[in-house]
């Protein structure tokens, strides 16, 4: 009893809570399966079409900065500096472009857009996109979470540049053609896999934290590894890779 | 062990009971060498039969504590009645002090969780009304007014979480004093096991 007020005991009050809570849940319930009759909100999704012509442009550096997602990267059309779909679960506009171009080189810039105020969920973007396989592009990738996912086919790579915070790392050279192709990779958590085309010059630099490195097809040892080709027009790829934890494989060809 | 240097020794080990306490228990073991010199038996002897005066000490302030701590409840009493208890025997360390601290973190755990549901509802709510007004664009991956009734629910979780912590100590509290009682009694060999 505080003055005239009584107070219910702890046993009533947790049979009231209780009793409160099952209603609750059972209402967000009812209502959550009442509407997903009308429409499905949880798979949400916004597709955002990108297509930036290549006209005019003799050679490019692409800077793909996604903080939350997936990337997948491959060849795309011959014409197309760069395009695909980017699949979001968030009603936003999508990444914010830049570009540049001077004399036939362009710059340009995809970032994914920063989450809105009151944003409380996270953004799960799926960027599928395509590069113009006829232009010689230095390409740039930070990732926060998410996987990364290059094949990078007959790409005119000059420089292959990955920097991801936390998600798995693939990334298919097989087919590159490139003269000298230097590959930068910093992973903090999660696996990388790496694969180098069968014919080619490789020396390769590797540094793991924590997890294995698993080297097939070059020889070395020590995050040291070499392969020299036999032929001379075969690419040369100067491979430099960090990784945090995870695993790391580096296989030359298939 | 002569009388004077058994009830020096008892008296040190009782420092920490109150003035009046300490001198009943005194004056009642000075009462037992009285009556055993007046049979004629030797001081050696009675203080041999009295048991270690240090041992008595600590089984008289651990009794104390567990006594203060069933009369006025508190985080605080009963945890010197479990360090005063631990202290009669390095036994007492694995059947007390280890499920003590066990007990603490399970309660600690079931407050933390309903504690953070709780925090949760009123964000989940107040985002779920953002969502009705039209003020955040972002979709909630069920119907605002779900999310506003799954706010509630786990508000309410929440609170019963703590409700269930405050009642499930008030019950272990008593378990634990009787525990302690029953520890003492077996130690000082006055209740079988």
């Amino acid at each position: 009893m505080i003055g005239s007020v009584s107070l219910p005991s702890l046993k009533t009050v947790i049979m009231w809570l209780f009793v409160l809570t099952v209603l609750f849940f059972g209402i967000g319930w009812g209502i959550t399966l009442i509407d997903s009759d009308q429409h499905t909100r949880t798979s949400y999704e916004k597709h955002i079409p990108l297509r930036v012509s290549a006209d005019g442009i003799e050679q490019s550096a692409l800077s793909l900065i996604i903080e939350s997602g997936t990337l997948n990267l491959s060849c795309g059309i011959p014409g197309d500096l760069i395009s695909g779909d980017i699949q979001t679960s968030v009603n936003r506009n999508g990444p914010v472009q830049a570009h540049e171009i001077k004399n036939g080189s362009s710059i340009f810039s995809l970032t994914q857009e920063k989450p809105g105020v009151g944003n409380l969920f996270v953004d799960d973007d799926r960027w599928n996109l395509g590069i113009d396989p006829t232009i010689p592009v230095s390409l740039d990738i930070r990732s926060g979470t998410g996987d990364v996912r290059i094949d990078s086919g007959p790409l005119n790579l000059t420089f292959l540049g990955v920097r991801s915070g936390a998600g798995d790392v693939f990334i298919d050279l097989t087919r590159c053609h490139a003269r000298h192709l230097p590959v930068t990779i910093e992973a903090g958590l999660g696996d990388t896999i790496l694969l180098l085309p069968e014919h080619s010059t490789i020396a390769a630099d590797t540094e793991v934290g924590l997890g294995d490195a698993e080297v097939s097809g070059l020889e070395g040892s020590d995050g040291k590894y070499y392969y020299g080709s036999q032929s001379p027009d075969d690419p040369v790829i100067s491979l430099s890779v960090k990784s945090g934890i995870g695993d790391l494989s580096i296989r030359r060809g298939l | 062990m002569l009388k004077h240097e058994f009830i020096t020794q008892l008296k040190r080990a009782l420092a920490y009971l109150p003035e009046s306490e300490r001198l009943d228990i005194l004056e009642d073991y000075e009462e037992h060498f009285r009556i055993g010199t007046a049979d004629g038996r030797a001081e050696e002897e009675i203080a041999s039969a009295l048991g270690d005066p240090r041992t008595l000490g600590k089984e008289f302030t651990a009794r104390l504590c567990v006594r203060k701590a069933e009369e006025s409840p508190s985080a605080g009493g009963i945890g010197r009645a479990v360090l005063a208890t631990v202290g009669l025997g390095l036994f007492n360390l694995f059947v007390v002090l280890f499920p003590f601290i066990f007990l603490i973190m399970m309660l600690g755990m079931i407050l933390v969780t309903g504690f953070s549901l709780m925090c949760a509802g009123p964000f989940l709510i107040g985002y779920a009304v953002l969502e009705l007004i039209g003020v955040i664009l972002v979709r909630m991956p069920v119907h605002p007014l779900a999310g506003f009734f799954f706010g509630l629910g786990l508000t309410c979780s929440g609170l019963l979480f703590m409700a269930l912590d405050a009642w499930l100590t008030k019950i272990l509290y008593r378990i634990g004093i009787r525990y302690l009682h029953w520890n003492i009694a077996v130690i000082s060999g006055r209740e079988e096991i």
